[in-house]
């Protein structure tokens, strides 16, 4: 491994299988746009995923977030590194050699008005991966498209509906049934609730976990906002500018933060208590762009194990 | 808040330099400019190079070009040079279709604005009223109209406008409807902007570039129309005109090939020439490809 | 925040309806100088309508109608007039100048085709009868108001040349340019990055201390509202649940709505010494 080895020194606990499921070693994606500048959305990027375990991936905007989720579930290719699910190298697996390993992971995406065809009843919708990967046809279809459903707190009948006429808490419960369809060991949630109103959003965050709890499933959770992920998360990643600054257990990052940016983020958040409201200084700084011109690169941030499992990006003393 | 960076990200960004640059990278628009000046030159400046009286009697009667004591592009049924009609010919029809031009743009933008903007009621009535124009047969219209009145230019032009002003009308509503719910405007109207002055200043600047489009495809269109009309012996025919050349002629085109090919070959150029510019300015206008 | 002077603002039993539908239901508040009140409530519960109606906005461009109750302004020279009943005219004349606003969408809300000083300028003109020089030296000065840095550079450039934070900064520059006593923002950090969200709040903090405007600020958030409310109004489906000072509304919420909101809302740091995730503990979940 070219990457630091970010394993946990203490694993999720429910996860016989000891192996991690997904591993991510130095992944990089660059983009090239305009005037042969190059946006480095993803820079020697090396996290795991253990089984039964939430991983949450936490930025700002251009952080390099979404595209990490993107690249591991190979809708983009990385320009370098390798992803390794359950054991296999997915990294240059064709199309059609990726399709056995797209059961082990689904993603659900930030949009739920988005993600579901308008024309289609959400029964079809929730079965059609089934379809597609030939697992279950018929009667035993149908059967498992209402088990779905009311595995993710819908009614059976819902099947023979239309997105429309569901609330967004509502069609997000079922791009998460449709995640569900093929059993997969990892869901990526790519900012899966931050579009909801918070009340639905608490509930579809129970239910998540309490999927999790049944199942076994391991969730990379993409997410802006800090607080939910200290709720939902096992191990917290904090990305900036493509590169992971920081990462560790919860309770690390939230409670003992190393590093200048996790440290600055955390405090950015406003806290739902008026007594503790923050005085902060008239700052007008903006978050740099991923942008780099012809002959730049990001500077590489190597990471330390500050304490186990604890591992901060190293920073200039002066910082 | 996804925060994919993909080089195609789309925003609203003034269209400027940009896309000039854009179409300048579009070889076949960039022809078809070409093209344009090239019509523009021999209309303003043919006469002058090539001092021959389209009316006059040059030689015999279909003469092909080529034989002896013929003229470049041959003679017509009279006898008169057809090099210096195709010449003297051009200006009739690109001061019809720019007059036209104007006309659609003056009718079909107020009336589309004034549609996408308010809505409702008074949405209903203009789109009831352009509907009205668009489902007349639009070249019988323009007959009618210019066989009441004289056919000069002037009715030529007004006939035109008149019956091709309806698709600007559409494009513009369909543009002001997309505009107007956007926060910008929302914001033009918070700091006490009056109706007329987010329809003029706010809303029509952002609805420029598929109007300049539009129109450019139009003038086309004019042109084509006008030469149908001069075809079927409606143009003026005091003045010379491509399409009138045709008409004149379209009864010895199998035995006098060059009378009806040279001027039917300009109005094919100039034609032409506005479609390649119009898909250029398209392509150079949509943000998506832009950058590359 | 006991005010014993006249409200700047009174809104007193205010109904909107869009066709058969009642957006905003008999809702009522003050607003007085120098306060903020925070209007808080999920997606459709009628309180950016209510912000739209006391611009009277919300009949132009929706569908929106004003079928009941009374906007009351206090006046610069202290006559009180109802805003609903006043013309278009008369209206136009107070958007942007007695009352501004500011919207969610930094991206959108700022014209693209014309530079952000012009646009700024452009407010300064409708109302203060200033040349266009004399505008943007009220532009620059609003502009570091707002401590854009190099505000004299910044005039001249296209809303798409300035980040999200930058472009937010414009709007309230341009909603502050012509002296507001009443400032109305619509969701103003719910587009932005947190970094940059709380400067924006601690910004719009600041400047409240410093030009006494009253701000009305429309958000789902109850963290930006724990962070910048004097007082809080929460609204649920087009009505008013309960309003209170902040430290009410907060520490002792009367309403059932209240308290699910609240419960509802993820607190940052109250996880702390537990090592596994944890489920909300929702009112009334199944």
């Amino acid at each position: 491994m070219t990457g630091v080895d970010t394993t946990p020194s203490t694993p999720a606990s429910g996860a016989e299988d000891r192996t991690p499921l997904v591993v991510v070693d130095d992944l990089c994606k660059v983009f090239p746009v305009a005037d042969r500048a190059k946006i480095h959305a993803v820079e020697h990027v090396s996290l795991q995923v253990d089984r039964g375990e939430t991983l949450a991936v936490v930025g700002e905007s251009g952080c390099g977030k979404s595209t990490l989720a993107h690249l591991i579930i190979r809708l983009l290719d990385p320009t370098g590194g390798r992803i390794v699910l359950d054991g296999a190298d997915i990294t240059d697996l064709s199309a059609r050699a990726m399709r056995p390993h797209r059961q082990k992971m689904q993603i659900v995406f930030q949009d739920p008005f988005a993600s579901l065809d308008p024309r289609r009843t959400v029964g079809r919708a929730v079965g059609e991966p089934l379809r597609v990967h030939k697992v279950a046809s018929g009667n035993e279809l149908e059967e498992r498209v209402a088990n779905l459903f009311e595995r993710v707190g819908l009614e059976r009948q819902h099947a023979r509906q239309f997105p429309h006429q569901f609330s967004g808490g509502q069609r997000q419960r079922i791009c998460i049934a449709r995640a569900l369809a093929l059993e997969p060991e990892l869901v990526i949630a790519d900012e899966a609730v931050s579009a909801l109103d918070v009340s639905i959003q608490a509930q579809v965050i129970n239910l998540m976990m309490d999927l999790q709890a049944e199942m076994g499933l391991s969730y990379l959770f993409i997410s802006h906002d800090l607080a939910v992920v200290e709720r939902i998360s096992h191990r917290v990643a904090v990305m900036y500018l493509g590169q992971i600054v920081e990462l560790g257990p919860r309770s690390a990052i939230f409670e003992n933060p190393q590093h200048s940016y996790t440290k600055r983020l955390l405090e950015a958040v406003p806290i739902a208590d008026p007594r503790r409201r923050h005085h902060r200084p008239l700052l007008t700084d903006e978050i740099p762009s991923p942008r780099w011109g012809p002959g730049e690169a990001p500077e590489r941030v190597e990471l330390a194990e500050v304490e186990p499992g604890h591992f901060v990006g190293v920073e200039a003393p002066t910082g | 808040m996804t925060d994919v960076m993909m080089p195609d990200q789309q925003e609203l960004v003034p269209a400027g330099r940009d896309a000039w640059r854009m179409f300048l990278r579009n070889r076949a628009a960039v022809a078809g400019l070409i093209m344009f000046f090239g019509i523009l030159f021999m209309t303003f400046f043919g006469p002058m190079l090539y001092d021959e009286d389209p009316n006059d009697i040059v030689a015999r009667p279909f003469l092909e070009p080529g034989t002896e004591g013929a003229p470049a592009m041959g003679t017509d049924y009279l006898g008169r040079d057809v090099l210096a009609g195709v010449i003297n010919g051009g200006s009739t029809t690109l001061t019809v279709a720019a007059i036209a031009a104007v006309m659609i743009v003056a009718i079909g933008v107020t009336i589309g604005a004034l549609a996408g903007f308010y809505g409702g009621t008074v949405d209903t009535v203009l789109m009831r009223f352009t509907e009205f124009f668009q489902v007349l047969p639009a070249l019988l219209f323009a007959m009618v109209v210019v066989t009441l009145f004289e056919p000069s230019a002037r009715t030529i032009s007004i006939a035109i406008g008149l019956v091709l002003w309806p698709s600007l009308a559409r494009l513009t509503r369909a543009e002001f409807l997309r505009l107007r719910n956007l926060e910008f405007v929302k914001a033009a109207r918070a700091i006490g902007s009056t109706d007329l002055r987010i329809i003029s200043r706010v809303i029509f600047p952002n609805a420029l570039p598929p109007l300049i489009v539009s129109t450019t495809l139009v003038m086309g269109a004019a042109i084509l129309f006008e030469a149908g009309l001069a075809f079927l012996g409606l143009g003026d025919p005091n003045t010379l005109s491509w399409g009138l050349m045709i008409g004149l002629n379209r009864g010895n085109f199998l035995n006098a090939w060059w009378t009806v090919t040279f001027p039917g070959l300009a109005i094919f150029i100039t034609v032409l020439s506005f479609s390649l510019i119009g898909d250029g300015l398209q392509d150079a206008f949509n943000p998506k490809l832009r950058g590359r | 925040m006991a005010n014993s002077d006249p409200p700047l603002l009174s809104v007193r039993e205010l109904t909107v309806t869009f066709d058969a539908f009642t957006a905003v239901d008999r809702v009522s508040f003050d607003l007085h100088e120098g306060q903020t009140l925070a209007v808080v409530g999920e997606s459709g519960s009628g309180k950016s309508v209510t912000a739209l109606s006391i611009m009277r906005l919300v009949e132009l461009g929706t569908r929106g109608r004003i079928t009941g109750g009374e906007i009351l302004f206090r006046l610069p020279d202290g006559a009180v007039i109802d805003l609903i009943q006043q013309s278009e005219s008369v209206m136009r004349d107070m958007r942007g100048n007695n009352i501004s606003m500011i919207f969610q969408e930094p991206l959108t809300s700022l014209n693209p085709v014309y530079t952000v000083g012009n646009q700024v300028a452009e407010a300064v003109m409708l109302h203060q009868g200033l040349d266009r020089a004399e505008a943007m030296d009220r532009a620059l000065e609003v502009f570091e108001l707002v401590r854009i840095p190099e505000a004299r550079q910044r005039l001249g450039e296209y809303p798409h040349q300035l980040s999200g934070g930058m472009r937010q900064r414009v709007m309230i520059a341009m909603a502050l340019s012509c002296d507001p006593t009443v400032l109305i923002a619509d969701e103003p950090t719910t587009a932005l990055d947190v970094t940059i969200q709380a400067q924006i709040l601690g910004l719009m903090r600041e400047l409240q201390n410093e030009t006494n405007a009253a701000v009305i600020i429309i958000t789902h958030d109850m963290g930006v509202v724990a962070e910048v409310a004097d007082d809080v109004v929460v609204m649920n489906q087009s009505r008013v649940v309960e309003q209170g000072s902040v430290y009410d509304i907060f520490e002792r919420p009367a309403e059932p709505y209240t308290r699910a909101l609240l419960a509802s809302v993820p607190q940052l740091g109250s996880m702390a010494g537990r090592d596994e995730p944890a489920r909300f503990d929702l009112v009334g979940e199944a």
